[in-house]
């Protein structure tokens, strides 16, 4: 068994779980990247509550790929949000990585997001004020790394996707395809063990959408880390080894490839 | 993150907004500015209103009299003097022996004749033709110890002082010049011009005649100064002063009974410090000498003075504090629009205090560039006020005025535009820390 030090707690590289092991009773939480157990999430509305999410419960094994689609409005944001760390839980439990995101506050859970996850948003999500190369560099110097290293790595990831060429440029000066490069780059740039994708090809062209998926999926493939994608694109979503499909706040299919390679 | 970083950061973001960091840095550096002319003019009107008060001479000058003290004037800044008293070299010995007294100056006065030149009578100034005709004039030379004048209430408003022991150079004041029809406007016409000065002494003839002989010296002026270490229109040397002295005092007393004989006709005392002043002239009057000194008037100045500088500071410190709002203004605008970029922010893995900092950074750079900017352009600002007033005093024939840097009121600026810009951001800054990580997705 590996063990990997992260900033204030372990994270545990367990051997890869058998392919069927996806539902709460066939799986520990061990070789899980993420498990959710009676997962329920609200809102204040304006009109009172409104239920975002309501028992959801599933796993994803670690170093997978795995699409969660619905609709709008189907809570998947909510629940990447909640993954990730950017909302908290309200009930249910919720393990990434073994850790209980519920549990985690403050400095923690700002490193958790910095080291344990690593985003790639719909509309791109990089600092106007920066360019391409800083960036990438961004969670590196959040979690205080040394200038050389840092620029070192995010100079290699920016070649891994293609853009190194575009490494002094500000993301107005990049089209679309470019700036989601840029954005995968810098959701690797802490080596994250999970990556969660919104809508990624959301803003992009159907050719740019295939280069970025192929990019990510090359890049997850490469480097072992899990990938959760959400989307509405059911062509993206049969690329993944396991499919979770929300309605109505609740997972109402949870499929995976028996081979653990793409769905038909 | 490390500071580094974080100041990078800061300073990319406030120059994301290039427009709107100007304005607000404008707005502090016209702030600062105020602040630094107003006071830095209200330190040079203090000093140039207590160095006129103190004639040119340490603010804590006592001047002694050859004259005894009255004792019911003790205190009083121009007190009434008592009857005539030699002040000799043991009297100077014992005042120069008071605690608190830091320099003890001689002062030589002698009756003078003077013969202004013919020519320049004519010639100099543009009063030539309109003063008087004659050119013989009775007036009194002044000596001091050149060498120490910067400790003496001397001034030189136009050429310079003559050699600490030379015999053949002396300065005038510009009231000795208006008596030969030269304006203030025009005293450096005089200079170069050469004068007969004749120390006149009393002789009794042996047939029971009195008579006056003069002992004749010539001297060029070299130089206009504004004195009040004596009542004579003409600065010299210690030594010549003493030689004219020295000729009228030994005369017949019968025929010059007022020709000074005391060694000295005054002395110039400074105390170590203005409030040691009072207990110097205490000790000066028991010695038995009558003194005076401005400390009152200096006291009441500097009070007053003193008042003014709150009352100005006060309105730059309102306007820097006017100044931080806009800060405070701009910050919550960048909150308020970088709502989604904080959540990005913070999804990558920024701490709330990383955030707080990175806006406490921004409010911090505008006050420190802003504060900079203003303390230069007020010091500026200062000099050119200086330099209008100094033109206007040069063309009356007065001392100008000097603006020294206040470099600690330079650095106060900058430094109180930093802290005012920090507070009037902690709020935006709060703000920005507080924004949840979920404002980076569209939930």
């Amino acid at each position: 068994m590996r063990t990997r030090q992260l900033e204030g707690h372990r994270w545990q590289d367990q051997p890869e779980i058998p392919p069927d092991m996806t539902t709460s009773s066939a799986v520990g939480s061990e070789g899980v990247a993420i498990s959710a157990s009676s997962l329920s999430h609200s809102y204040q509305g304006p009109s009172g509550e409104v239920r975002v999410l309501e028992g959801v419960t599933f796993h994803v094994p670690k170093g997978g790929y795995a699409a969660l689609v619905g609709a709008s409005g189907a809570g998947k944001t909510t629940l990447l949000a909640l993954i990730g760390g950017l909302e908290r839980v309200q009930s249910g439990s919720l393990l990434v990585g073994g850790r209980d995101v519920a549990a985690l506050e403050g400095d923690e859970l700002a490193a958790f997001r910095r080291t344990t996850v690593g985003f790639i948003f719909q509309n791109f999500g990089l600092l106007e004020a920066l360019t391409a190369l800083e960036n990438v560099e961004l969670a590196a110097v959040l979690a205080g790394e040394r200038s050389a290293a840092r620029r070192d790595r995010a100079l290699r990831l920016l070649a891994a996707v293609g853009m190194s060429h575009r490494a002094a440029h500000r993301p107005g000066a990049l089209s679309g395809g470019e700036r989601q490069r840029v954005a995968i780059a810098r959701a690797l740039v802490n080596r994250p063990h999970l990556v969660l994708a919104d809508e990624p090809t959301g803003n992009l062209d159907a050719d740019t959408s295939d280069e970025v998926i192929q990019l990510m999926e090359s890049l997850q493939e490469h480097r072992g880390c899990t990938l959760l994608v959400v989307t509405h694109d059911q062509a993206l979503a049969r690329r993944a080894s396991l499919r979770l499909a929300l309605d109505r706040g609740g997972i109402v299919e949870s499929s995976r490839s028996a081979t653990g390679e793409p769905m038909p | 993150m490390t500071w580094a970083d974080a100041i990078r950061l800061a300073a990319r973001s406030v120059l994301r907004r290039p427009a709107r960091a100007a304005l607000t840095i404008g707005a502090v550096a016209l702030a600062a500015a105020l602040f630094t002319a107003m006071l830095t003019m209200a330190e040079t009107a203090q000093s140039r209103v207590l160095n006129q008060l103190a004639k040119g001479g340490p603010l804590a000058g006592i001047q002694v009299a050859a004259a005894a003290s009255d004792p019911s004037q003790v205190g009083i800044d121009n007190p009434t003097q008592g009857p005539p008293k030699s002040l000799d070299p043991a009297a100077l010995a014992r005042i120069r022996r008071v605690p608190g007294v830091g320099g003890v100056f001689p002062i030589v006065t002698a009756q003078s004749l003077v013969i202004w030149p013919q020519h320049a009578l004519a010639t100099t100034g543009e009063g030539a033709g309109h003063g008087r005709s004659d050119n013989v004039d009775f007036d009194e030379l002044v000596g001091v110890n050149l060498t120490h004048v910067t400790d003496l209430p001397v001034t030189v408003t136009a050429g310079r002082l003559p050699k600490p022991r030379s015999l053949t150079e002396v300065d005038v004041t510009s009231v000795f010049l208006a008596r030969y029809g030269i304006t203030r406007t025009h005293v450096k016409s005089a200079i170069g011009s050469v004068v007969q000065l004749g120390a006149p002494r009393g002789f009794l003839e042996s047939d029971g005649s009195k008579v006056f002989r003069t002992q004749w010296t010539e001297a060029k002026i070299v130089g206009v100064v504004a004195q009040q270490v004596g009542s004579g229109g003409i600065l010299a040397s210690l030594p010549l002063a003493q030689a004219s002295h020295d000729w009228t005092a030994a005369g017949d007393p019968s025929v010059d009974p007022d020709a000074p004989r005391s060694p000295y006709a005054g002395l110039f005392v400074i105390a170590n410090g203005l409030d040691q002043v009072p207990s110097v002239r205490a000790a000066i009057a028991t010695i038995g000498y009558s003194t005076s000194a401005p400390e009152n008037l200096i006291a009441s100045v500097q009070r007053y003075v003193h008042v003014v500088q709150i009352v100005l500071g006060g309105i730059g410190v309102i306007a820097l504090a006017i100044a931080s709002l806009g800060i405070a203004n701009a910050l919550l605008a960048a909150v308020r629009e970088r709502r989604r970029e904080i959540g990005i922010l913070k999804a990558v893995g920024a701490r709330d205090r990383d955030v707080l900092r990175s806006f406490l950074i921004e409010a911090g750079v505008m006050g420190a560039v802003g504060g900079l900017i203003g303390s230069i352009l007020g010091l500026a600002l200062a000099g050119l006020v200086a330099e209008i007033v100094d033109r206007y005093l040069a063309s009356q024939g007065l001392a100008g005025v000097h603006v020294g840097f206040p470099y600690l009121l330079g650095i106060g600026a900058i430094g109180g535009s930093i802290v005012l810009a920090l507070l009037a951001g902690t709020f935006p800054a709060r703000r920005a820390a507080r924004l949840p990580a979920r404002e980076a997705v569209e939930l």
